[in-house]
């Protein structure tokens, strides 16, 4: 039987939760000196994609908050054995007490940022975007080369869409600098060049939730340009260190 | 102080925070959904089907080709480096292929939205090239 890791927790002479994993598999855990891995049996190479079995390993790992600081695994974290498990456990010790340490009494908050922002709002200096084309007075004039024009239009159309970016991130990253500042530790990631919605993370302390969930409401009605999708609170999945292709020669899945 | 972490039963129970707005609301499934958004796992053997989706496999790759050909052209235009005769040339190349994308796009009956891959990884390295 193969082990599905569900999270590495602190004190792993507590009780577990009467929660049960996948399969309706009872909860294990291995243990490594005072850190464990919570698992259950499971059958299989694969760990089906469905959405209750999401929600199964969501369940697992809150059910465990109540009582332990808990490093969450990705969802389907699957290692050949519970040998493999503890093997893990001891190659990843020091980063597994780290990010325990990090985590301990916090929780993650997700937000979702949409601009509203109109359409023409962001264009500023989309105008000067191509004085390396030859010279014309309009973007598809009867006298330029139709190649050139083609080009001349598709030139304005990125400039455009830079701008706009640009405006989009600038707005966000504004109200991710105020929030950030309530979090212990925060992440937003604003790489995704056309990104229809921009993502961020926050670790907020569990005594900072409530007000923390209120300056997101605040911000919220203030904001006429964002929207925002808050959810949580979430196990800190974005904030561990500790991945397991790092811990483990090939036998994770 | 407690919170309430104690097993969610569906994501709707995790919301914090949304807009009141439906149409914002549709806007973030929307962004949602085309996050997801990707080619059929398998090409369906049905006769009717699989010509369209072969098509579609197939232009979906091209036309990725044809966006980043169209990238890097406008960014040599942006250096400064051509021509006019070699900025109008590269122009018209960019017109034709275009066009005839359009037409097999037509031809096939397939929508823009429809030829946008999940590039995974590969993601990155066409945002890159957008920048």
């Amino acid at each position: 039987m193969m082990s599905y890791v569900y999270a590495v927790t602190d004190r792993p002479d507590e009780p577990l939760p009467q929660q049960l994993g996948f399969g309706d598999e009872a909860l294990a855990q291995v243990v490594f000196r005072d850190i464990g891995a919570v698992v259950s049996a499971h059958g299989g190479p694969h760990v089906p994609g469905a959405v209750d079995e999401v929600w199964r390993h969501e369940q697992v790992v809150e059910s465990l908050m109540s009582a332990h600081a808990v490093v969450p695994m990705r969802f389907g974290t699957l290692l050949a054995s519970c040998d493999e498990v503890e093997s893990m456990l001891r190659r990843g010790y020091p980063h597994f007490v780290d990010d325990i340490a990090r985590v301990r009494d916090h929780v993650e908050i997700g937000i979702r940022f949409l601009t509203l922002l109109k359409p023409d709002a962001a264009l500023s200096t989309s105008a000067s975007a191509h004085s390396h084309l030859p010279a014309s007075d309009g973007i598809a004039q009867p006298a330029m080369a139709p190649g050139t024009a083609f080009l001349r239009t598709k030139l304005l159309r990125e400039h455009e869409r830079r701008d706009r970016r640009h405006a989009e991130l600038e707005l966000v990253r504004k109200t991710y600098r105020v929030l950030a500042k309530h979090a212990a530790a925060s992440k937003l990631d604003d790489d995704s060049v056309d990104a229809p919605t921009l993502s961020a993370a926050f670790l907020v302390h569990r005594g900072g939730f409530a007000s923390f969930r209120q300056l997101v409401a605040r911000l919220a009605d203030v904001d006429r340009d964002l929207a925002f999708l808050c959810t949580g609170p979430w196990p800190a999945y974005s904030f561990v260190s500790t991945h397991l292709s790092k811990l483990t020669q090939g036998t994770g899945s | 102080m407690s919170i309430p972490i104690d097993g969610p039963q569906s994501g709707a129970a995790k919301v914090l925070h949304a807009p009141e707005d439906q149409a914002i609301l549709d806007r973030f499934a929307g962004a949602l959904g085309e996050t997801r958004r990707e080619l059929p796992q398998r090409i369906a053997t049905d006769s009717d089907k699989v010509e369209r989706d072969l098509a579609r496999l197939v232009l979906s790759v091209i036309e990725l080709l044809r966006q980043l050909l169209e990238k890097q052209a406008t960014r040599r235009v942006e250096s400064g480096v051509l021509s006019a005769e070699e900025i109008e040339r590269l122009g018209l190349t960019l017109m034709k292929l275009e066009a005839r994308m359009d037409e097999l796009k037509t031809a096939f009956g397939l929508q823009d939205q429809e030829l946008r891959l999940d590039l995974g990884p590969l993601r990155d390295l066409v945002n890159e090239l957008q920048c």
